[in-house]
């Protein structure tokens, strides 16, 4: 057993080596290619982020005084549930978010400053309101002044144009990206299917050997396996220090922004976890690749 | 030990390769296979192998029907058979006892066996001294002997050779004959489709002559051709 795998890892070495610059090219064009794709998932990150505090995620939302009373309160529900009802209805849904609710989400929105949560000892400053999903995004500001000044309303916060701005730019942007880092990954996989079938055929002789002489086909197809699955890992062991990198670069640039762009931020264990899926698709694109490369060559 | 029963072959829009060829071959027996190029001797070769596989008839290797055999069971039976051909097919970047060893490696021996089986026929073939050499440092008839060597390492039942001698001289080919009729001795099948009418003649083993693909002979203790 222990001479097949040394064998094995000979005969990777040896083809590796042998192709060096097929191999180069290989593993570069895995690491850019998955250096894009996971640098697109981190700056979506981002942007989730910073958007998520601005917007939300709901379309708009009515802020209670913190001190309003229960029957202020009650009033401004009666009123939204009434502009659900009938044909001309104007808002979809709605939900009621108490202090306690308010304070979960306080600590979701500001997760990256724990210094500002423990500042806010409780729910008990917070205020209530009422999360507003409209049936049309038009009537936002027509809703905003119909209840702005109303007894116990704080304020009516609906999304600034700006934000819905960014919004439709962000997944734009994201399937451009995207459809980049595809064309990458494509070209990537046939450059490893490339390097395969070169290392088959500058190995033919040897196949003929190993078939006349009874090789599985297995034995014969593991070598060239690990080649691809070398590469690809390789690839995307680069691909993963890049991003890691990514993430210090772009954290401290946040950090030394002002306060508009700190909600645009990402942690080391979001780049962490984009960089192990990076690491599984390189493997994953190796795989395939050599796949791919063995499947026309090693019928018997 | 082989048994073709109506083997007929057909490649693609040409003539017929092998055509209802019957034929019994028993364990030990030393087996020429003649008659002209293109008569169907190297398909019959292929054939065994499972290469290939017939359009009709049945063919057993060692008891087995080669032709229904699943996929991956196909290498375990080739290791029951030694293959030697004209042009030797050594690895020519490795040396003489890292080609043969290499037929062990490939098949999942253990390095104890390697080491000792590979000197041992080594020295069978008389290539104890040149294990170190690569093959193009050796003559042909020492690159035929590397890849007899080869083919026997793992002890096969059968022995093929197609055209052994077709790139060597007379006197080398003698020598040739004589390791494959050690070979032949031990127990071991030998099938060795030749053109060499001297090799045939002198010989004097069983003879099966093909011609486009049909058995035209098949006569123990033969000679090449009728009237040579």
């Amino acid at each position: 057993m222990f001479s097949k795998f040394g064998y094995f890892a000979r005969e990777t070495a040896t083809s590796l080596r042998r192709n060096l610059l097929m191999t180069i090219a290989g593993v570069l064009t895995v690491t850019v290619s998955l250096f894009l794709f996971g640098g697109v998932l981190l700056l979506s990150t981002m942007v989730d982020h910073g958007v998520a505090r601005w917007q939300g995620d709901v379309d708009m939302q009515i802020y209670m005084q913190p001190d309003a009373t229960d029957s202020q309160i009650e009033d401004v529900r009666l009123a939204l549930e009434q502009l659900t009802q009938g044909d001309l209805a104007e808002v979809a849904s709605f939900i009621f978010l108490d202090k306690a609710a308010a304070f979960e989400e306080f600590k979701e929105l500001f997760a990256n400053q724990p210094q500002l949560i423990s500042s806010l000892s409780g729910p008990e400053k917070l205020p209530t309101s009422f999360k507003i999903v409209p049936k049309d995004a038009q009537v936002t500001e027509e809703l905003r002044l119909s209840f702005e000044g109303r007894p116990g309303i704080r304020n009516v916060l609906t999304p600034d144009s700006a934000v819905r701005f960014l919004i439709s730019l962000r997944s734009n942007v994201r399937l451009l990206f995207f459809a980049i880092a595809a064309v990458l990954l494509a070209s990537s996989l046939f450059l490893i299917v490339n390097t395969i079938r070169l290392a088959i055929f500058a190995r033919r002789r040897e196949i003929q050997v190993m078939k006349l002489v009874g090789a599985t086909n297995w034995f014969i197809r593991i070598p060239f396996m690990l080649e691809g699955l070398v590469e690809g890992v390789l690839g995307a062991l680069l691909a993963f220090f890049g991003i890691i990198g990514l993430q210090k670069v772009l954290s401290s640039q946040v950090a030394d922004a002002n306060d508009l762009f700190s909600a645009f931020y990402v942690t080391t264990s979001d780049a962490l976890s984009i960089g192990w899926s990076v690491l599984a698709l390189g493997a994953v694109i190796g795989m395939v690749g050599s796949a791919i490369g063995l499947r026309r060559f090693l019928e018997v | 030990m082989i048994r073709l029963e109506s083997v007929s072959k057909t490649y693609k829009g040409s003539v017929s390769a092998l055509r209802d060829v019957s034929v019994d071959i028993a364990k030990g027996e030393f087996v020429f296979l003649v008659g002209p190029s293109g008569s169907g001797k190297s398909t019959f070769l292929r054939l065994l192998l499972r290469e290939e596989l017939p359009d009709e008839g049945r063919i057993l290797v060692a008891g087995r029907d080669v032709n229904k055999l699943a996929h991956w069971k196909i290498p375990y039976v080739r290791r029951n058979m030694g293959c030697v051909f004209q042009d030797f097919k050594l690895l020519p970047n490795k040396n003489v006892y890292e080609n043969v060893a290499f037929a062990l490696q490939v098949i999942g021996r253990p390095n104890h066996v390697i080491e000792s089986q590979v000197p041992q026929v080594l020295d069978l073939v008389g290539l104890a001294k040149k294990s170190e050499h690569k093959p193009d440092e050796l003559s042909g008839g020492e690159q035929q002997r590397v890849s007899i060597a080869r083919a026997f390492v793992n002890r096969p039942l059968i022995l093929l050779a197609d055209e052994p001698t077709g790139n060597l001289d007379p006197a080398t080919s003698v020598g040739i004959m004589r390791l494959l009729d050690r070979i032949n001795r031990t127990g071991t099948t030998i099938v060795m489709a030749t053109h060499d009418e001297g090799i045939v003649n002198a010989m004097r083993r069983r003879v099966i002559e093909l011609d486009r693909g049909a058995v035209m002979r098949d006569q123990e203790r033969g000679v090449y051709g009728i009237g040579s």
